[in-house]
C-alpha cells in the first residue's frame, strides 16, 4: 500500500450495516517518519501520530465537501495512532479519495476469518486429581 | 473394553402416546415425565453401575449412562459376557449400535475439569518458569495486551486481577467501544489469558493485563478496523505515566491464510498489517507474539510470518513438534517460520464458568496455546532484564531458547525459556 491503489472489490461482510451501494475502504495516510519521532517519549509519539491522523482527517472532510462528495460518503472513521482511516462511501467516491491531500493509498477492507478453533482432545493423564477449589 | 450405544426403536413420543399432540404439547409432556427406569434396573442387576456424564471415567469400567430424554443408553464394560447380557436386556426395545463416534464426546468430557487439577507444577523444568517464580519473577511491571475473544474476569484464575478490558464491536465507532468487566463468549480468550497470567496456571501472574475482545465467537472473524481500534486503545495507555517505559507485549493467538481473503485483496490486507506492525514495533517498542497456525508442516499464517513479529510453533511435553504446528518459509521474507516454540499440546488453563458459577478448566492444544506460553516467558524475561523491550526482547528470547536439534526447522530457535 505504498502506492496509490484502487478500492477493488473486497465486500465487507458486515454489509448489512453499510448503506446500499457503499463499501468500506482503508485509507493510508502520510505520517511523521519513524526517524522524526524516534526521540519522543511513548506519550509524545502517540499524541504526534494521532494528531497527524486527526489533521489529515479534518482536511479530508473539507476536501470531500469541496468536491461535492458529501452525499457519497457515509462515514469517516475516527483517527488513531495508526496512519489509517476507515471510510464508508460509494465505490466511485472511494476511488477519488486517493486524490485527497495526505492520502497515500486506498485499499479495500472488510472482515476476515482468523484461526481460533480448539484442536481435538485426548484423554487426560491417569494420575490427575482435581483440587478443592 | 466393549462399548455400545442403545437407541430406542420406537421414539419416546410414540411410546408415550403423544403423537397427536402439538410440538409444544409433546415437548412439555416429555420433559415432565422422567424416562422409564426399568432397563436401568435390569442393567444394574447384571453388574453395571449407573453414572452421570460428568462422572464417566475416561478409563471406563462396568458402567452405563442413561440418556433418558434422548431415549438412549451408553454401555461400557470390560467383560464381554456382561456386554452380551446388557445387549440381551436392551435389544427388545432398543437398537444396538457399536460406539464408532463416541471417542470425541468422551474425550471432551474428560478434558473439562470442574476444579483445577492438582499438579506439582504446571510448566516443565525446561521452561525455567518454576525457577523464575522462586526468584520472585512474576511479570510484575510488564504490560501484556491480548487480542482475542475476550476473557472471563471472574474465573478463579483471573478473579481479583485488574484487567483493563474493551469490547470492540463489529462497527467500532468510539462510542461503541465498551469498557466493561471482562467477558468471553467462546472460552478461547480466557484460556489464552490464563496461560499468561492465571493465578495458578499462569506463567506471569503479576503482569498488567489489557484484553480486547475483537473476534465474533460465532463467525470467528475480525476486521482490520477492529484490530486497529483495539491496538490504538492499547497504545493510548502509553500516555499514562506508569506505562511510559514499561515493557509491553501483545499476544495474538490468531492468524489468517491468504486464500481465505482472496488474491485480489490479500496484498492490500498484508500491506495494512505491515503498517500496523511497523507502528507497534518501531515506534512503541512493543513485542507482538503471534501463533503461526495449526495447519502442519508447510503452511504458515499471517501475521505470524511478518518480520516484525515473534512467531510461535507448538511442541509437546516431550519437546517434540506438535503434528498440527505450522512451519515453512514466510512468503514475505522467505525466512523459515516459526521463530520459536512454546508448549502447545495438552495445556491446562482456565476455560469459562459453569452456569452455577464454578470455574471450569480445560486441557487444550494448538499454537493458540503456545503463543501465550511464549508471551508469559517474554514477560518474565522483561522483568528480569529491565530496559529490554521490543526487538531486543525478541532477540534475547531467540538467543536463549533451548535448541531442539531433532525438530529441525519446525520449531525455529527452539523452546522459549527463562534464562
Amino acid at each position: 500500500m505504498t502506492g496509490k491503489s484502487g478500492a477493488g472489490g473486497f465486500q465487507p461482510s458486515h454489509s448489512s450495516d453499510i448503506p446500499p451501494g457503499m463499501i468500506t475502504v482503508m485509507l493510508t495516510l502520510e505520517r511523521p517518519s519513524h526517524k522524526e519521532i524516534r526521540r519522543y517519549s511513548r506519550r509524545e509519539k502517540y499524541r504526534a501520530l494521532k494528531s497527524s491522523a486527526a489533521g489529515i482527517r479534518d482536511e479530508l472532510m473539507r476536501w470531500i465537501d469541496e468536491h461535492g462528495l458529501t452525499g457519497d460518503v457515509a462515514q469517516v472513521g475516527e483517527p488513531t495512532a495508526f496512519n489509517t482511516l476507515f471510510v464508508t462511501s460509494t465505490r466511485d467516491a472511494a476511488e477519488r479519495l486517493v486524490e485527497a491531500p495526505g492520502v497515500v493509498g486506498v485499499a479495500p477492507t472488510g472482515e476476515f476469518p482468523v484461526e481460533l478453533r480448539f484442536l481435538p482432545e485426548l484423554p487426560p493423564p491417569e494420575d490427575e486429581q482435581e483440587s478443592d477449589e | 473394553m466393549s462399548k455400545f450405544i442403545a437407541l430406542r426403536k420406537v421414539s419416546r413420543a410414540v411410546a408415550m402416546g403423544l403423537s397427536d399432540l402439538s410440538m409444544d404439547g409433546k415437548r412439555s409432556a416429555m420433559m415432565r415425565e422422567a424416562p422409564a427406569p426399568e432397563q436401568s434396573e435390569a442393567l444394574e442387576r447384571i453388574g453395571l453401575s449407573k453414572v452421570e456424564a460428568e462422572q464417566r471415567s475416561p478409563e471406563g469400567g462396568d458402567q452405563y449412562q442413561s440418556l433418558g430424554y434422548a431415549g438412549a443408553y451408553v454401555v461400557e464394560t470390560t467383560d464381554e459376557a456382561t456386554a452380551q447380557r446388557a445387549q440381551e436386556v436392551l435389544e427388545p426395545a432398543y437398537h444396538i449400535m457399536p460406539d464408532i463416534e463416541m471417542g470425541l464426546p468422551v474425550a471432551m468430557l474428560a478434558r473439562r475439569y470442574e476444579r483445577r487439577p492438582r499438579r506439582k507444577q504446571y510448566w516443565p523444568d525446561e521452561s525455567g518458569v518454576a525457577r523464575a517464580h522462586a526468584q520472585g519473577l512474576t511479570g510484575k511491571g510488564v504490560l501484556v495486551g491480548v487480542l482475542d475473544t475476550g476473557c472471563d474476569a471472574d474465573h478463579l484464575e483471573l478473579r481479583g486481577k485488574r484487567i483493563d478490558f474493551r469490547y470492540v464491536p463489529l462497527r467500532p465507532t468510539p462510542e461503541a467501544v465498551r469498557a466493561v468487566r471482562g467477558f468471553d463468549t467462546n472460552g478461547h480468550g480466557t484460556h489464552v489469558t490464563s496461560i499468561i497470567a492465571g493465578k495458578n496456571v499462569g506463567i506471569a501472574p503479576d503482569v498488567d493485563l489489557m484484553v480486547a475482545s475483537v473476534i465474533e465467537s460465532e463467525t470467528v472473524r475480525t476486521s482490520l478496523e477492529r484490530v486497529v481500534i483495539a491496538l490504538d486503545w492499547m497504545l493510548s495507555q502509553f500516555q499514562r505515566e506508569e506505562y511510559l517505559d514499561k515493557p509491553a507485549i501483545i499476544n495474538l493467538s490468531l492468524g489468517f491464510r491468504a486464500e481465505w481473503i482472496g488474491a485480489t485483496q490479500i496484498q492490500s490486507v498484508l500491506q495494512g498489517v505491515q503498517l500496523i506492525l511497523e507502528t507497534v514495533v518501531v515506534d512503541f517498542d512493543v513485542l507482538p507474539v503471534v501463533a503461526i497456525g495449526n495447519d502442519g508442516a508447510g503452511v504458515v499464517r499471517a501475521p505470524g510470518y511478518f518480520a516484525e513479529t515473534l512467531s510461535v510453533g507448538a511442541v509437546d511435553a516431550g519437546l517434540q513438534p506438535a503434528w498440527f504446528s505450522g512451519s515453512g518459509l514466510s512468503p514475505l521474507t522467505q525466512q523459515p517460520e516459526p521463530d520459536i516454540a512454546g508448549y502447545g499440546v495438552d495445556v491446562l488453563a482456565a476455560l469459562e464458568r459453569s452456569a452455577g458459577g464454578n470455574s471450569i478448566y480445560a486441557v487444550k492444544s494448538g499454537t493458540s496455546m503456545a503463543a501465550p506460553y511464549v508471551t508469559g516467558i517474554a514477560a518474565l524475561v522483561a522483568q528480569k532484564y529491565p530496559g529490554m523491550q521490543g526487538p531486543a526482547l525478541k532477540q534475547h528470547l531467540l538467543d536463549h531458547a533451548l535448541p531442539l536439534q531433532d525438530a529441525g526447522s519446525r520449531v525455529g530457535a527452539g523452546l522459549a525459556r527463562v534464562s
